[in-house]
């Protein structure tokens, strides 16, 4: 039930080399400091949540402010001594979802769900990529987008810290370090 | 969000897999709060959320009040989510928590059902389980009436402040006033 590697993934590795600016603009920064003021993509505020014995699924998040060029996270990959799988997810409000309700045939005019009843279900999908724009930011953050790591190897602890590798369409991968937290 | 008139949800127990199983009334203590979560372990995002925003909450009460306060997850997912496993995700955030458990799809359907609750556990296209719930963090009362609810997103203040406000309430004598209804936008 693996999820077949992108072929896109040798290029994008190339890509990532002739973007040695980038990496240097992310790698090693301690700061949260925002877009870089050269041009590159930054990654800040990588945390995930602690999880409990027996607990199969984890959530990373982060902040990703673009740099010059509007660009795409497409895939993110934890180690495997982490989870057996990794996946960008977003939190949804369940009338946000095509047909996932018998009665949800017309998308759209649902927002009144937003009541006790129905709007209030929440469900998580896949996303193919999340847009990072071009000098904005965006969150990944409880309750919408998260890096979801599917069948932890073991519970994450407070103060753990592991690898993950994000792969953006322009900017190619990205290595961040993830910190455990209690949050 | 208050509920007017308040729902009674207290007609069916639930058994109680952190307590060998017992059967454990969806009511309060006398003079306490029960918070009740329909949720499920392998739920990496609303639900650790909601229940660390309630760890923190928790934290922010006195220890008398603290006390007072009871917190229950029932898993709607009770095929994945065997007693022990529920048992150690609830307590991981709230050490005495309960954790409510059972294999009677029927009885956990009728009682989330008078909170309003629902829920849908699907094996979908891909193979992969998906999974929807109401991710409200509902408060119930010592006569079993559903005093409370807070939308996913509420932050741990005003949880607190909510908790701390009802449970004045019952020191007044009973069947107190509901507390203004905190904000209740997504933060």
């Amino acid at each position: 039930m693996r999820r077949s590697r992108l072929p896109l993934r040798a290029v994008l590795g190339a890509l990532a080399i002739a973007l040695v600016s980038v990496l240097a603009a992310c790698g090693g920064s301690d700061s949260s400091s925002g877009s870089g003021g050269d041009g590159g993509l930054a990654i800040a505020d990588v945390w995930a949540r602690t999880s409990a014995e027996g607990q199969t699924m984890g959530a990373a998040y982060m902040t990703i402010t673009g740099g010059g060029d509007a660009d795409r996270l497409i895939e993110a990959l934890a180690p495997t001594e982490i989870a057996r799988l990794t996946e960008i997810h977003e939190t949804v409000p369940v009338s946000e979802v095509e047909g996932a309700e018998p009665m949800d045939g017309m998308e759209g005019d649902s927002m009144e769900g937003m009541d006790m009843e129905g709007g209030a279900e929440m469900t998580m999908r896949p996303v193919e990529w999340i847009d990072v724009p071009a000098g904005g930011s965006v969150a990944l953050e409880p309750g919408g987008y998260h890096i979801m790591l599917v069948d932890l190897a073991k519970p994450l602890a407070v103060g753990d810290t592991f690898d993950l590798t994000l792969t953006f369409e322009q900017a190619g991968e990205q290595t961040v370090k993830v910190t455990v937290r209690d949050a | 969000m208050v509920r007017d008139p308040a729902p009674r949800v207290d007609a069916e127990p639930l058994p109680d897999a952190s307590r060998a199983d017992a059967a454990m009334p969806l009511r309060a203590a006398d003079d306490g709060l029960l918070l009740v979560y329909f949720g499920y372990t392998s739920c990496p995002d609303v639900c650790p959320t909601t229940m660390a925003d309630l760890r923190i909450a928790l934290g922010d009460l006195t220890q008398a009040e603290r006390e007072r306060v009871q917190v229950a997850m029932v898993t709607i997912d009770p095929t994945r989510d065997l007693g022990e496993v529920l048992t150690n995700y609830v307590q991981t955030f709230v050490p005495d928590g309960h954790a409510l458990r059972t294999e009677d799809a029927v009885l956990l359907e009728r009682v989330a059902d008078r909170f309003g609750a629902s829920y849908s556990v699907e094996r979908g296209e891909s193979g992969a389980i998906e999974v929807s719930h109401t991710a409200f963090l509902y408060v119930v009362d010592d006569a079993g009436l559903l005093r409370l609810q807070w939308p996913f997103g509420t932050t741990a203040d005003a949880v607190s402040r909510d908790l701390d406000s009802l449970l004045q309430g019952l020191d007044r004598g009973g069947s107190a006033a509901a507390p203004d209804p905190t904000d209740q936008e997504v933060s």
